[in-house]
């Protein structure tokens, strides 16, 4: 009687225990699958697999940045439209500021990338200090920074503590030292490249040096592992230099005694007045002709002078006559 | 209950109307010791049933056999109504009265235990023999339940034994790591049967039983029989070997030489079972049966020149197995307390098993079976063989101080110590499984044991999604540093050569490798940067990959490649 019953019930199981050994077996080694190319139609392997954004391509395009900072962009990409439209072409750079503290703008990157543009972050250290961040006690913050900017995996260009050879900011030479800089700078790479946030393009952008000609650049710079541009920060103004090589080539000129990395002008405006047609003509021919130079960001917003370039009609039909070089402005490539 | 409608209960000759009234005097012959009027039990009444022998076997034969409780007051039935002066009634109403009270019915026993069959707790026969099979293909489809509850993507040591190219076949190859891990399974269940056969010729089919079941459910048993290795053939042919020395412990003491090629082979599978050669050896000693003294160590003598012959010949031909004896600086506390987790509730029991065993060779559920058992010494040396055999590789392991596949290897000891633990079950389960709760409880806890080692054991790298990544990174050409370079070999093996992978290092020897740029791609499994790639110039951090496992305890594969 038992023999009966047991033997039928373990062939039952036994072929119960084959069923299910078999739908064990058919794609049981999620690492074997993965090394063979995904099918086109299997979209979530292609995104599990897929790299994250690589911003190489981005580093030194055949073309010429044309950027911009505007008042409510990138939350926003009205304001980048509405000057398009004044400009005549779009720009595919936006510039932004971020203040030690704020989160990442998750939003405002997709926002750009969508368009077709890179956003650049001026990530500026009001507080608390250079020293702090470089001892580990901004940590927490930084790697949910970087973590953001990972998980966005678009690219952005961040550039911390700009001008920092200047006096005038909080991290300049009066209250920070160039080694804190350094280490500070170096610090919050590292933590980015620990989260894997690797979409980011590192800006070191110092101030021209003209106002400042006693503050040596080198002992500012991070080295060539931790930065991907050099930015430099430089205003045409009423009585400045006229040309682009005197307000950018003595700074350019040191900085290419430590390191070759591209260079973009990351701030730049010129004052209304009479020189502004001129120096307008100046800057976006230099940056055409400067084989070194990658772009320039247009500071376009009213802050202590009207940067604004429709402000000034005449230069405004000088920048649009320019602008519309084929040089000029290219679309951010999507992956 | 003893309604007239049932024809069943009438007398031949009656009625056999179904209208039929019961007839007053039938009643004293009714049957109904407890709903009829029985006044009290009346001895002088009793009948043995042999007195009436019926005639012709009937419906009354039960009453005939059956003694007759009351006979004397008898339910009269007031105001009958025959059916013949009713003839207007639709159907027939009975109507009782109870002359005197009912009394109580006669106390039931709790439980009346049958007579004992002289069939059961008897020798082996071949129903027996079919149900206990029966039973271990159950307790086997539950080791490889077990074992299938593993899975994930290779072990760096089996994607190494895959890629050493047809060590064992092509088979192997061709199956991956899947064909691979079924043919350790296929062993694994192998060695559990063997064990059983074993047990069942050493002892009996209940310790037999025991064993397998506290063999299959062992953390090492599941682990291995879902490990892409050579341990689990090992583990067969060591049974294999086991099994045959029980197989022919009647046999004339050359028989003893089918079992030496399966105990020579099985440490050139795993260098490992080297160490249960001496245990074989004793084995083949204590289980002589029929020739006692000189002739049982001639046996054992036998076995070990013949193991030892073949052995020094695989060592000409195939090289001698090597890490069997690399030290290390593990901890030997660690490993002990480690061994005792993962093989102690077995050893327990099997040292109970041993105990018992040495002070009786039976339970005595057969007493006229008593007799033609070993003596008291050759007993104790059993158990003490048996027992003091699982402690070989924590030992041994624990004076090299290395603590590598202690977890498998210790599978290996207990593999010897099972059939005295199955042994100890069926002792402390009692004559005729007095207690199976007993039973009942080592096995589950072995098997809640078991199950929770393994599945913290079995933790082989998450690495689907840095091969997913490494197969758009790799090409023919390219020379890599890896943390799992047999890994990525193996899975990558369509688009590269196993001779492209390299194993990272750490500190100065990473460093001189970053500086050097030799490698195109540099993948290390991390929980951050090591220093020699902070700030290099030659590469640059291509991604970070977490396991996608949130619980998982695995540190992220971080991938460079060069600039």
């Amino acid at each position: 009687m038992i023999r009966k019953s047991v033997l039928p019930l373990a062939v039952a199981m036994m072929s119960l225990m084959g069923l299910t050994g078999c739908g064990a077996f058919g794609d049981e080694d999620p690492a074997e699958s993965a090394a063979r190319e995904p099918a086109d139609g299997d979209a979530s392997a292609q995104a599990q697999h897929a790299l994250p954004y690589d911003v190489k391509p981005l580093l030194a395009p055949d073309k010429e940045y044309f950027g911009v900072a505007l008042d409510g962009a990138p939350t926003s990409l009205k304001p980048v439209d509405a000057f398009a439209k004044t400009v005549g072409k779009k720009p595919n750079l936006v510039g932004s500021y971020s203040s030690w503290g704020d989160g990442f703008n998750a939003k405002g990157a997709k926002n750009v990338f969508e368009d077709g543009s890179l956003l650049y972050v001026s990530w500026e250290p009001f507080k608390p200090g250079l020293g702090t961040i470089a001892d580990g006690s901004q940590d927490t913050y930084i790697k949910r920074y970087a973590a953001s900017v990972r998980e966005t995996n678009v690219p952005v260009a961040i550039s911390f503590g700009h001008e920092m050879n200047g006096h005038w900011y909080p991290w300049g030479t009066k209250k920070q030292t160039p080694d804190n800089f350094v280490k500070a700078w170096r610090h919050i790479h590292d933590l980015f490249q620990d989260e894997g946030a690797t979409n980011v393009i590192w800006v070191w952008s110092p101030n021209v040096v003209n106002p400042v000609p006693d503050v040596k650049l080198k002992a500012y710079w991070p080295g060539d592992a931790y930065v991907d541009w050099t930015g430099v920060v430089g205003y045409w103004t009423q009585t400045g230099a006229k040309t682009f090589d005197t307000l950018y080539g003595p700074t350019l000129r040191q900085v290419a005694g430590f390191t070759d990395k591209p260079v973009l002008i990351s701030e730049t405006s010129a004052e209304p007045g009479d020189r502004r047609r001129a120096d307008v003509r100046q800057l976006l021919g230099g940056v055409e002709q400067n084989k070194d130079v990658i772009g320039f960001v247009w500071f376009n917003i009213p802050k202590r002078a009207d940067w604004r370039i429709q402000s000034s009609p005449l230069a405004l039909a000088e920048f649009k006559r320019l602008i519309a070089d084929e040089a000029f402005g290219f679309e951010v490539p999507k992956s | 209950m003893s309604s007239g409608q049932d024809s069943g209960w009438f007398e031949q000759g009656q009625p056999q109307s179904p209208y039929a009234e019961p007839q007053p005097e039938a009643y004293p012959e009714q049957p109904a010791p407890y709903s009829q009027q029985p006044t009290s039990y009346q001895p002088q009444d009793y009948t043995y049933p042999q007195t009436t022998i019926p005639q012709q076997p009937g419906p009354q034969d039960w009453q005939q056999q059956y003694p007759s409780y009351g006979g004397g007051a008898v339910a009269e039935p007031q105001d009958r109504q025959p059916h013949d002066q009713d003839a207007e009634s639709d159907y027939y109403r009975p109507e009782y009265s109870v002359l005197e009270p009912e009394p109580e019915p006669e106390p039931e026993p709790g439980y009346v235990l049958p007579a004992v069959p002289v069939s059961a707790w008897s020798m082996d026969n071949s129903r027996s023999a079919w149900i206990s099979r029966g039973v271990l293909l159950l307790i086997l489809m539950v080791q490889a339940g077990l074992s299938f509850r593993l899975g994930g993507s290779a072990f760096p040591s089996e994607a190494e034994y895959l890629m050493s190219g047809g060590r064992i076949s092509g088979l192997v190859a061709d199956g991956g790591l899947t064909g691979a891990r079924l043919l350790s399974l296929a062993w694994a269940l192998a060695a559990t049967a063997l064990l059983y056969g074993a047990t069942r010729l050493l002892f009996n089919p209940r310790a037999a039983l025991a064993a397998a079941a506290m063999y299959s459910v062992l953390e090492s048993t599941a682990f291995t029989g879902r490990y892409a290795s050579m341990h689990s053939l090992s583990l067969f042919l060591l049974a294999a070997a086991l099994w045959l020395l029980a197989k022919t412990r009647q046999a004339h003491p050359t028989a003893v030489l089918l079992a030496t090629p399966f105990a020579a082979l099985a440490p050139f599978a795993a260098y490992s079972a080297a160490l249960y050669l001496p245990t074989l050896t004793v084995l083949a000693v204590l289980t002589a049966y029929r020739f006692r003294g000189v002739g049982a160590f001639a046996r054992g003598a036998l076995f070990a020149v013949a193991t030892g012959a073949l052995c020094a010949v695989g060592v000409q031909l195939n090289g001698t197995p090597t890490g069997w004896n690399a030290h290390s600086g593990d901890s030997a506390l660690t490993m002990l307390k480690e061994s005792g987790q993962w093989g102690g509730i077995v050893l327990l029991v099997a040292v109970i098993g041993a105990v018992g065993y040495a002070k009786r060779a039976r339970m005595g559920e057969m007493p006229w079976a008593e007799g033609d058992a070993p003596g008291a010494v050759r007993r104790a040396a059993l158990g003490l063989t048996l027992c003091s055999t699982a402690l070989l590789a924590p030992l041994y392991q624990a004076y090299l101080g290395n603590g590598s596949s202690l977890h498998i290897h210790v599978g290996f000891g207990l593999l010897f110590a099972v059939p005295m633990a199955g042994l100890g079950v069926s002792r402390l389960m009692g004559a005729h499984l007095r207690y199976p709760q007993i039973g009942i409880m080592i096995y589950v806890a072995a098997l809640v044991v078991g199950m929770a080692q393994t599945q913290s054991l079995y933790r082989p790298p998450d690495s689907a999604r840095m091969i997913g990544v490494m197969r758009q990174v790799v090409d023919g050409k390219g020379v890599y540093l890896s943390d799992d370079p047999e890994i990525s070999a193996y899975y990558l093996r369509s688009a590269t050569k196993a001779g492209q992978w390299k194993q990272a290092g750490r500190g100065d020897a990473l460093a001189s490798d970053v500086k050097k740029g030799t490698y195109d791609a540099i993948v290390l499994r991390t929980a951050s940067t090591p220093d020699a790639l902070r700030g290099v110039k030659q590469y640059r951090l291509l991604t970070v990959l977490p396991s996608p496992d949130k619980d998982s305890e695995q540190a992220p594969y971080r991938i460079w490649v060069k600039k």
